[in-house]
């Protein structure tokens, strides 16, 4: 029997995969851009919601890494030119980066005996502590750790959300992706 | 949620509480007495203002400008032309450890007490 988050192994790319990989884009575009207009400041400065990597957990357990990576760089950089600005590239691209390694990682080595809430928990971790080393290495301010434990735990919160939203979204969409291969 | 799940959420928050719970002990034993706003732009530190006398400057960066009023004991940002701004929505701060940061403008301010607020931040 095929477990429900078993990661893809074909090696085929059909034309639903390129479809897939588009509209996740798409999607993470606008999450992106939506949580940008509820800034969790108050909580801890810097603090989001983290929908985008809802998306990037499912392209983990869909697509093969190299999809996951593709997704993840274009999101930096295309919200970079939307929103951010130049500097806010460095620090979503190292906090993102290292963010994919962990989720990667774990969804590899673990596999069924992990479920996408803690897969989740663990990049939204890896997230914030990529964003903060990457401010105190451009601010040169060892000082900027000081904001990484509050911020794990706004990050857990939510991460712990996104790893629930992703657990609905993956069985859904491996059934449209398997739809594609019967052609 | 799975074993792991539970033993990986566990570990991020017992990890994030024991280095606030640390941090917030180094903080307590400052004095908040003659505290000073020290402003670094690029890692460097460029003013070092009292929080006692009230002032307000404009710091100009090649990057954009930050509006700096120190008030009431507490310094804030009260405007900036950065896209974020989380520095101007960080709000007053007066206690020494406490920072207000805008990444995009490589500004740190740090409020630093008669003593520091700790030795050293480990992790």
């Amino acid at each position: 029997m095929r477990s429900t988050y078993e990661r893809g192994k074909s090696n085929k790319t059909t034309a639903n995969d390129v479809a897939l990989i588009g509209v996740l884009l798409a999607f993470i575009l606008v999450a992106g851009l939506l949580e940008r207009t509820i800034p969790l400041d108050f909580l801890v400065p810097g603090a989001r919601l983290g929908l985008s990597n809802a998306v990037v957990l499912t392209a983990v357990y869909l697509f093969r890494f190299r999809a996951a990576l593709l997704l993840t760089v274009l999101k930096c950089a295309l919200l970079s030119v939307l929103a951010g600005g130049p500097s806010s590239f460095i620090y979503s691209l190292s906090g993102s980066l290292l963010s994919l390694a962990a989720m990667q990682i774990l969804t590899r080595v673990f596999a069924e005996r992990i479920s996408p809430v803690g897969v989740s928990a663990a990049g939204a971790a890896c997230h914030s502590a990529g964003q903060v080393l990457a401010a105190c290495a451009v601010l040169e301010n060892i000082g900027m750790l000081a904001y990484l434990p509050p911020l794990l735990i706004v990050s857990l919160v939510s991460g712990v959300l996104v790893g629930v939203i992703v657990k609905y979204t993956v069985p859904r969409l491996r059934a449209f992706k398997k739809s594609g291969m019967r052609q | 949620m799975k074993r792991i799940d539970v033993i990986i959420v566990a570990l991020i928050l017992v990890c994030a509480c024991a280095a606030m719970t640390f941090m917030s002990a180094g903080r307590r034993a400052a004095s908040a007495d003659e505290a000073t706003a020290d402003i670094y732009e690029d890692g460097v530190l460029t003013h070092s203002l009292p929080l006692d006398e009230n002032r307000e400057i404009l710091l100009s960066t090649g990057r954009g400008y930050n509006r700096v009023v120190v008030e009431d004991g507490g310094i804030r940002v009260s405007d900036a032309d950065c896209r974020s701004q989380t520095c101007v929505h960080s709000g007053s701060k007066a206690l020494p450890g406490d920072m207000i940061a805008c990444l995009p403008h490589r500004l740190v301010i740090k409020i630093s007490g008669g003593e520091a607020p700790y030795d050293a931040i480990t992790y």
